[in-house]
């Protein structure tokens, strides 16, 4: 709840002064070098597709002659099937109808020609990158608008139109490419690459299966599932901890519990290497045995290097005399080592890139040797025990259609 | 066609409901109780409004600078 007070003091600050206000030090978007606008709409039973280059040049075509414009595009952006360009859009409508263009072609043996194979199979990389977080094939720059900055209006009142006015923006398709420049303006957040890194693998993926004359969402193999699935929950790990290494984000994170800002109560000593942080707010998210970093100093303050901070892991929290103490330990030998009196602010700690590198590698190893206990999974027995009442009623509370889906 | 400014009184009327805060008075947020989390949610929103404010000065004078013009704050 105390989040919203803090949009709603943004939004007023915006009202009030008659600007935009920026709610991110850096930008949230990333993007490859490649772009191109995309725009589709449903006229009659056709789908009508147009894209434009950066440069002005438009593409455009109804059904497959729509997905072969596509292709054309991003070539000529160049960004195809082999280096990949990101589509701008303004809507996650568009790529809801894109997505439905693209399964009707996903088998290359049912294209009419290369042109419309690639650009199905690149429509299909869009789609299914777009819901990752932080995902350098897509950028919506009205989602990436309403992350980014905040308008003195109400969240209802809040349109493309509006943004557009807001951001000056000129209007047509050929504008997402001037509002892309506006939200990516500065800095994209640190952290992103290795998302970037993932569309270039799934990039791979579908090239090689257009290559080889396969459907681009065929049958996969046990190593290629489990791969899509890691990188889907990676994605949200990595982008989320990206988030909070913008100090504006950060501000704003304090009052959902994500972010503990307090005092240090006992400070560490080179043997005990323990301290502890007072803070006044209770609502912590921070769990015990969960890995964190701090720094000396506010929320809002630029995240120092890290010769300046602290890494270890939540040992206890408890209340005491109305306050939050949290018990912070295994601290890691650093320059820094906080002493008590000051203040510190303490996040989760990102994850790490090299150890999730490293445990997707054994994964796929695991699946590629003929016996490996992953490999070998026996399929599961159907087996009948009693269940308990409230799960009986926890699954009755539950959407009918959507969980009931295999 | 509704009023935005009508609206958004009534809004953050709505939001702010309870808090002993106003639309009026969030100026002074900054002076908040110890213990207020309505008061010190609205004083930092605040704080990171004025921060926004000096980011996107400082990014639009890099932006000009980089296109070889004159820097917007000089």
């Amino acid at each position: 709840m105390s989040a919203a007070l803090f949009d709603l003091a943004m939004r007023a600050a915006a009202r009030r002064d008659n600007r935009v206000v920026d709610r991110m030090v850096y930008s949230p978007v990333s993007a490859r070098p490649a772009r191109i606008a995309v725009s589709a709409r449903r006229a009659g039973r056709q789908t009508v597709v147009r894209a434009v280059t950066a440069d002005a040049r438009v593409y455009q075509g109804a059904g497959a002659a729509g997905l072969a414009a596509i292709r054309q595009a991003a070539r000529s952006a160049g960004g195809g099937l082999w280096v990949g360009a990101t589509a701008l859009v303004d809507s996650d409508a568009t790529l809801r109808v894109l997505g439905a263009l693209a399964a009707r072609y996903t088998d290359p043996a049912r294209c009419k020609d290369d042109q419309v194979a690639e650009g199905a199979a690149l429509t299909g990389w869009w789609v299914e990158r777009a819901e990752h977080p932080g995902t350098s094939t897509v950028v919506n720059v009205l989602a990436a608008s309403q992350q980014r900055f905040m308008l003195g209006v109400t969240p209802d009142q809040e349109s493309a139109t509006l943004w557009r006015a807001a951001l000056g923006v000129p209007h047509g398709l050929a504008g997402l490419h001037q509002w892309y420049q506006v939200v990516s303006r500065g800095t994209a957040l640190p952290g992103l690459q290795a998302i970037a890194d993932d569309d270039t693998w799934l990039l791979g993926v579908y090239r090689d299966a257009v290559s080889a004359g396969r459907a681009w969402d065929g049958r996969e193999s046990l190593r290629l599932a489990a791969a899509r699935l890691a990188s889907r929950c990676d994605a949200a790990d990595v982008f989320n901890a990206a988030l909070l290494f913008d100090p504006l984000v950060r501000a704003r994170e304090v009052h959902n519990g994500f972010v503990c800002h307090g005092e240090v109560t006992a400070g560490s000593t080179r043997q005990g290497r323990r301290i502890q942080v007072r803070a006044q707010r209770l609502d912590t998210r921070l769990k015990e045995g969960s890995a964190i970093i701090g720094w000396p100093g506010d929320p809002m303050l630029a995240t120092p290097g890290l010769s300046n901070r602290f890494s270890g892991e939540v040992l206890a929290t408890s209340v005491v005399e109305g306050e939050l103490v949290v018990s912070l330990g295994g601290l890691t030998r650093t320059d820094y080592l906080p002493a008590a009196g000051e203040r510190v602010t303490v996040i989760p700690a990102p994850p790490s890139v090299s150890l999730i590198r490293s445990r997707r590698a054994s994964v796929a190893s695991l699946y590629r040797q003929r016996f490996s206990w992953l490999s070998q999974g026996a399929a599961p027995q159907v087996g009948r025990r009693s269940v308990p009442l409230s799960v009986l009623i926890a699954a009755a509370d539950e959407p009918s259609e959507e969980s009931n889906v295999p | 066609m509704a009023d935005r400014g009508t609206d958004f009184t009534q809004w953050a009327a709505a939001v702010l409901a309870g808090t002993g805060w106003t639309l009026e008075t969030l100026g002074a947020a900054f002076e908040h109780d110890a213990g207020d989390l309505a008061g010190a949610a609205l004083a930092d929103g605040c704080a990171a409004a004025e921060r926004g404010r000096l980011v996107a000065a400082a990014q639009a004078g890099a932006d000009v600078a980089h296109c070889g013009g004159e820097r917007a704050d000089q």
